[in-house]
């Protein structure tokens, strides 16, 4: 291998190599540099003799790196049927594959469905756990119908005491109101011993009363709750942990079978 | 593995074939398309296409990654992952060069085990005092010239496996490989200038580690 070094003037700069920008060097012996730091590495090469010699040297480097032998191949890398049927599954394995991807978005829905579902169970089922009463004292989270029945029943309850306190027929105080009033009673006749029986609404009637003449009485409000079946709360909150928890289970199928 | 029917057609020059068999733009380049051609086969479930790939780029690919993971283990199962990765990955090539697809996978490959060797770090380059690490020499060979190849290349082995593997990739990808800085840049996910740098600073640092040793590369 030839050697193409330069062989510059002793000088100032040859005494100062130690503080010279080596990586100026390097850059200029790659011919990487152009206008003013050029120059300034031209000087550099030029006027040390140590920047000289670092610079043929990485040339000399390059040349020899670019030279090296290639290393002998141990083994074959070819592919073989059963890794070829691992990497690019068909079918119903292909699906699951999907799922197993690690960049598949499974984990984190399902962990969030989950959560979602369990939270929200806690909420429906543990009511008296939280100051405010619970998810069943919040008309939001109560069954559809089941606010219209007590908004009803209600109604039904003041016609009721109304008629008892003997006073006029009573105004509805909402076009609601007055579209679920039982129908008007004639003045003068005794409805305020009409038992609570025999109207359709009430039960519903019968546990609004309890629940207007009887504030504590939160457990005969709950119990009312109950018997008219899950919320609506309840039901989504059992969907998503259920799919959650499917998630997690295909998931782990998918990455067993990977 | 080469004589399959697949490379046989691949390797024929009928344009009017080649276009009826692949969707990508026909390439003047008898390699490329005979490439190209292989890969479109792979796609559609033949095995053996995808083999005939290995079988032409697996030396160079081999010897791309021994050069950046110097234990040569871990060099084989990159590639073997490598291949791995571009069978799962097929659909994905998007035209162009499947030697520079497969060399960037490789690239990747290779840097992920350099990563896993960082974190499990085992005893460094026993490799490189293995005599099969050396390049064979021929029946006329000089002794001399020959005795003193096998001690540059084991002095400069040794040394690039002593610098970072930032350094040797960029050093390996330029010096060995041939690849242009925007090459390298666009394989490793850096800047153009960063390249340069690890370039330069890998070079500073070769010579570094071979101050006492370098009459051997000086001529």
């Amino acid at each position: 291998m030839a050697d193409h070094r330069p062989t510059p003037p002793i000088g100032p700069l040859a005494a100062a190599h130690e503080r010279h920008d080596l990586l100026l060097v390097a850059a200029w012996a790659s011919d990487d540099l152009d206008g003013a730091a050029r120059t300034a590495a031209d000087e550099l090469v030029g006027g040390c003799s140590g920047c000289a010699d670092l610079a043929a040297d990485l040339r000399a480097l390059a040349r020899a790196t670019h030279d090296l032998p290639p290393a002998d191949r141990p083994r074959d890398f070819f592919l073989a049927p059963a890794d070829a049927e691992r990497l690019r599954p068909r079918g119903l394995r292909r699906l699951l594959a999907a799922f197993a991807a690690p960049r598949a978005p499974i984990r984190p829905l399902a962990t969030g469905l989950t959560t979602l579902g369990v939270a929200g169970l806690l909420l429906a089922a543990l009511p008296g756990i939280l100051p405010f009463g619970g998810a069943a004292s919040m008309p939001a989270l109560e069954p559809i119908g089941q606010s219209f029945e007590t908004d009803r029943s209600e109604a039904t309850n003041r016609d009721v005491e109304g008629f008892a306190d003997g006073s006029a027929a009573p105004a509805a105080a909402s076009p609601g109101d007055a579209l679920f009033a039982s129908p008007a009673p004639t003045v003068g006749s005794d409805t305020a011993n009409v038992p609570p029986a025999a109207t359709p609404d009430a039960p519903t009637a019968t546990a609004a009363t309890n629940a207007g003449s009887a504030p504590g009485d939160e457990s005969a409000r709950l119990r009312d709750a109950a018997d008219t079946g899950p919320s609506a709360l309840a039901i989504w909150s059992a969907i998503a942990l259920a799919a959650g928890v499917a998630l997690f289970a295909i998931r782990r199928l998918a990455v067993r079978g990977r | 593995m080469l004589d399959s029917a697949s490379l046989r057609i691949a390797v024929r020059r009928d344009p009017q074939t080649v276009e009826d068999l692949r969707s990508t733009t026909v390439s003047d380049d008898p390699v490329q398309r005979r490439d190209l051609i292989l890969l479109e086969r792979a796609k559609g479930g033949d095995l053996d296409a995808f083999n005939d790939l290995v079988a032409c780029y697996q030396d160079h690919l081999y010897a791309l990654v021994v050069r950046m993971v110097p234990d040569r283990d871990q060099a084989s199962d990159a590639v073997q992952e490598a291949f791995f990765s571009a069978y799962r990955n097929m659909g994905g090539f998007r035209g162009g060069s499947v030697r520079s697809w497969l060399s960037r996978i490789v690239v990747n490959a290779a840097m992920d085990a350099q990563r896993a060797k960082k974190r499990r770090p085992v005893q460094p380059y026993p490799e490189l005092d293995d005599e099969s690490w050396q390049p064979p020499a021929g029946a006329d060979a000089d002794p001399i010239s020959t005795a003193l190849t096998v001690e540059r290349t084991g002095a400069l082995n040794a040394a690039l496996a002593a610098i970072t593997p930032d350094q040797r990739t960029a050093i390996v990808l330029f010096d060995v490989e041939g690849y242009d800085y925007a090459e390298i840049a666009g394989m490793t996910g850096v800047s153009l200038g960063t390249v340069k740098s690890r370039i330069h600073r890998g070079r500073l640092a070769l010579r570094s580690l071979l101050e006492d040793r370098m009459e051997l590369f000086r001529g």
